[in-house]
């Protein structure tokens, strides 16, 4: 049975793994290369690496901390951050990536989705979605998308968005919710829930995780194929076995 | 021995590269290993890997633009005859065919097609992706590969490999109904899985290729 993925994010800001509330205000959490081989020691299912900051700064992502990164870990490796075409997908593939996330470029440019499968195949294009609910009534999920790390308000309703960018190529989805990152409240089940049951590509949810509770219920109220977390990883307020043995408990498929 | 893992440049092979030698130094194994794309240093090789990701018919198209690497590989397998492993499009890429996005041909080793993964279950989601655990059905492989008994590996995929001649299947997984995870026959072995991508699981894996006398 396929087991449900435990995800350690980190996000990185100039080389450091930062993490802030609401997509603001950054608290430094140390090395990359670092925190890469304690989630690998602990049996994390996957590890995703954000460069928080390349898009709106207008620059590549940092190819050789991504490279030191998958040197020192051996599971799968998602990086995203200001990848803007085909070629920063090779760059960052031959740095050691097995997916790369994309956000503004996909929502500017939907082409780069099908050019990055057709080049490297859906499994290794995922399309990262963060969404803020909305009260807009054109906005009929009620969930926008924003893009540029939660600056900028595009319009497009989460769902409507989420199915366009599985049509088009993307082989998983990285949902993320702006009201809840950072919150320690919860996953925004209704948001997870809605994209999950209406496309055919695997799930992934962020944003939000405080109690181990919010685990079980992000993958059995939220149907997610994997769950996203951050700062209760690396502040040390759960193990990762920790939240796998209370999802077993749960009668939960996990990886132990 | 020598152990060369193909670069026809279908991706990052550093994981790859340190997976083995992790395995190696860990277990003090003496391994010459090698990541090339010269043709003439795989005629020198004990064992052979082939890896591949992405898109069966870009890694087949960069495969045979290496000249002499397809026959070089062939003469491996069929002629020296020593051990080879292929991992994920790799693995595929043993197939007489595939039809992913446009219909191409393999390198045949392996009596079998390539083909979309259509479940049974509605609510199954493509590609595979994930922690998955396997099924050895061939219990020649287990004093060999031990490492294939039981436990979870990692898969990513959207297109299974299925075999016309059920000898052919080492090991399965369960997604939805069974799927090819391990082919073999004789001395190449193909997985599904990524061993690199699979911690303590994958080490054994590669530890046991190592030590594979087919």
């Amino acid at each position: 049975m396929l087991k449900l993925r435990i995800i350690p994010c980190l996000d990185v800001k100039n080389g450091r793994v930062v993490k802030g509330i609401n997509f603001i205000d950054l608290i430094d959490a140390g090395s990359p290369v670092e925190q890469a081989k304690i989630y690998d020691q602990q049996g994390a299912d996957e590890l995703c690496f954000l460069d928080i900051t390349a898009s709106v700064e207008n620059r590549g992502i940092l190819l050789d901390i991504v490279n030191k990164t998958a040197n020192n870990c051996f599971m799968p490796l998602t990086v995203g951050g200001g990848v803007k075409n085909v070629e920063d997908i090779r760059k960052l593939l031959f740095a050691g990536a097995d997916k790369i996330s994309i956000n503004s470029s996909a929502i500017s440019n939907p082409d780069l989705i099908i050019e990055g499968a057709n080049n490297f195949g859906s499994q290794c294009i995922v399309v990262a979605i963060d969404a803020k609910a909305t009260k807009n009534s054109r906005i009929k999920s009620g969930y926008e998308v924003f893009s540029h790390g939660g600056r900028v308000s595009t319009g497009l309703d989460a769902l409507e968005w989420a199915k366009r960018a599985v049509k088009l190529g993307a082989g998983e989805l990285l949902i993320t919710s702006m009201d809840r990152d950072g919150t320690k409240k919860g996953f925004d089940l209704p948001l997870t829930k809605k994209i999950s049951s209406n496309v055919t590509v695997p799930i992934i949810a962020s944003g939000g995780v405080g109690e181990l509770k919010d685990f079980v219920e992000g993958f059995k109220l939220g149907g997610a194929s994997g769950l996203l977390a951050a700062s209760v990883f690396h502040f040390g307020k759960y193990k990762i076995n920790e939240v796998k043995e209370k999802l077993k408990r749960a009668g939960l498929p996990a990886r132990i | 021995m020598k152990v060369i893992i193909v670069n026809y440049n279908s991706g990052n092979l550093a994981s790859l590269y340190n997976s083995f030698f992790r395995v190696a130094t860990d277990r003090k194994i003496k391994i010459n290993l090698l990541i090339s794309n010269n043709p003439k240093e795989i005629e020198k090789a004990d064992r052979l890997v082939l890896p591949g990701v992405g898109d069966f018919s870009n890694c087949k198209n960069q495969l045979i633009k290496i000249k002499g690497m397809e026959q070089a590989v062939y003469d491996f397998v069929n002629i020296k005859q020593r051990p080879f492993l292929g991992i994920c499009i790799g693995m595929q890429l043993m197939a007489k065919k595939s039809f992913e996005r446009i219909e191409t041909k393999g390198l045949g080793f392996i009596d079998s097609e390539v083909k979309k993964i259509l479940p049974d279950s509605k609510i199954i989601k493509i590609p595979h992706i994930g922690w998955n655990n396997i099924k050895l059905v061939d219990n020649s492989y287990k004093k060999s590969f031990n490492s294939l008994v039981e436990g979870d590996y990692y898969f990513v995929h959207s297109y299974e490999m299925v075999c016309s001649r059920s000898e052919d299947i080492v090991a399965t997984v369960n997604y939805g109904k069974d799927i090819v995870a391990v082919a073999g026959r004789e001395n190449i072995l193909g997985v599904q899985f990524h061993p690199e991508k699979s911690q303590k699981k994958g080490q054994k894996f590669i530890n046991d290729f190592l030590s594979w006398n087919p």
